[in-house]
């Protein structure tokens, strides 16, 4: 749209803000659309714990989105640990986002050769604490003696055989990507 | 060089796409060159079919045919593993990070965020460049390994060291701001770089990043703060290691 504006295009502007921005920005304002592809992921419990997070997320004034292009049938881990550490890194990055200006929180289910990848992305604050730090038990930015939550996660991550957990910070974004092999 | 390709159907947007990417090529004096800029992805594939390159590509996901973004950026990663893309598209930020990670895609733009498009092609064009530089001049300061479809890299100097996992065959990585998870062996981690010193069974340490030893805890402090682990049979070694 910039590029019209950028050559006085008026009329142009006009037809394409009507035709194109409108619509999808009235689609947009519904949290309902951005959970819409949900309905790709026939593992009921894992729909669910996806679904109560991110509408969690929402209420809580963060733009969550959840993007499943395909359709998920098989993922191959026990699903009770998969919930847990969806859980646990869903609540992780709703509560790290909140202190953002611009909160996001982003999933997605990604199918890839031989793999099903889980990634959640959130905003996180410049400059948090060092990585390896939130990992420690016990560590919390609240206090001691609360928030088992990521160690666990790593703790679950490590007795599934076929699972790996990847962690980064990266421009302004706190990711976890969590790879399921066949 | 790095050969970029346009693929976008809208006319005018293009012809301004090229003009800001030929524009900054030509002020930089940046060794790249626009080889094919078309509405038609098959003039992509086709040029790639007969010319071995490293590429930068913008590509229109809303295209008006049949091949869509992804199906269009697998079949380039098929050709050129290598190559930077970049999607470019008007709407549906809603599948981002499937675009990012399906074809390992560079960056995406959209465009109905009123986004400064000139300034994020430079952004695009600028990362591009660094990353064809360092893969092209010294491979060395790349760590890669790869795990399952994904390939892992971080420079060297970011990684602190690897540790085995209670699983099998599986290593985890403390990086600076990164850990991750892969299979393989220590044992052919140590013969990666000669940074790379055996401490511990169940520890692999890079030589670069320690802050200190104690040696009576037998605990190595990383530069970030973190600890690893030593083990009295390897300790000597790295006490040599440590006063050098």
């Amino acid at each position: 749209m910039s590029e019209y504006i950028h050559t006085k295009d008026i009329e142009n502007l006009d037809i394409y803000f009507t035709n194109k921005i409108l619509p999808i920005s009235q689609g947009m304002q519904s949290d309902n659309y951005k959970l819409g592809t949900l309905q790709n992921i026939k593992i009921q419990e894992v729909k669910g714990i996806l679904s109560s997070k991110i509408l969690r997320a929402q209420e809580l004034n963060i733009d969550g989105v959840i993007e499943v292009v395909e359709p998920i049938e098989i993922l191959n881990m026990d699903s009770i640990k998969l919930c847990r550490c969806q859980g646990i890194i869903l609540d992780n990055a709703t509560e790290e986002a909140l202190q953002c200006e611009d909160p996001t929180l982003r999933v997605a289910l990604i199918k890839r050769e031989g793999t099903v990848l889980i990634v959640t992305t959130n905003s996180c604050r410049p400059n948090g604490p060092e990585l390896y730090k939130i990992y420690e038990k016990g560590f919390s930015t609240k206090g001691k003696n609360r928030c088992l939550g990521l160690s666990n996660l790593k703790e679950i991550v490590s007795q599934c055989s076929n699972v790996t957990l990847d962690t980064y910070i990266k421009d302004g974004l706190f990711v976890q990507e969590l790879e399921i092999f066949e | 060089m790095l050969e970029i390709f346009i693929c976008e159907d809208d006319v005018e947007q293009r012809k301004r796409l090229t003009k800001y990417i030929e524009d900054y090529i030509m002020i930089e004096n940046l060794d790249m060159k626009v080889v094919v800029s078309t509405a038609n992805s098959n003039d992509v594939i086709d040029y790639l079919k007969n010319n071995q390159v490293t590429g930068l590509y913008f590509l229109d996901v809303d295209l008006q045919e049949e091949q869509s973004g992804i199906a269009l950026g697998a079949e380039i990663r098929q050709y050129d593993n290598r190559g930077a893309i970049v999607f470019v598209t008007t709407h549906s930020e809603l599948t981002y990070l499937t675009f990012t990670y399906k074809v390992e895609a560079m960056d995406y733009i959209t465009k109905d965020k009123f986004t400064d498009i000139q300034k994020r092609v430079i952004d695009c064009i600028d990362t591009a460049n660094m990353r064809y530089l360092q893969s092209k001049h010294n491979n060395k300061k790349i760590f890669q390994t790869k795990s399952g479809d994904k390939i892992i890299s971080i420079d060297y100097s970011d990684i602190l060291f690897f540790e085995t996992s209670p699983q099998l065959h599986k290593i985890i990585l403390h990086a600076k701001n990164r850990q991750v998870e892969f299979y393989g062996k220590l044992k052919d981690i140590i013969e990666m770089d000669s940074r790379f010193y055996r401490c511990h069974n169940s520890y692999v340490v890079n030589k670069d990043n320690i802050a200190d030893v104690d040696m009576k805890d037998r605990e190595i402090r990383m530069n970030n703060g973190q600890i690893c682990y030593a083990s009295s049979r390897f300790l000597k070694g790295l006490k040599d290691i440590v006063q050098h």
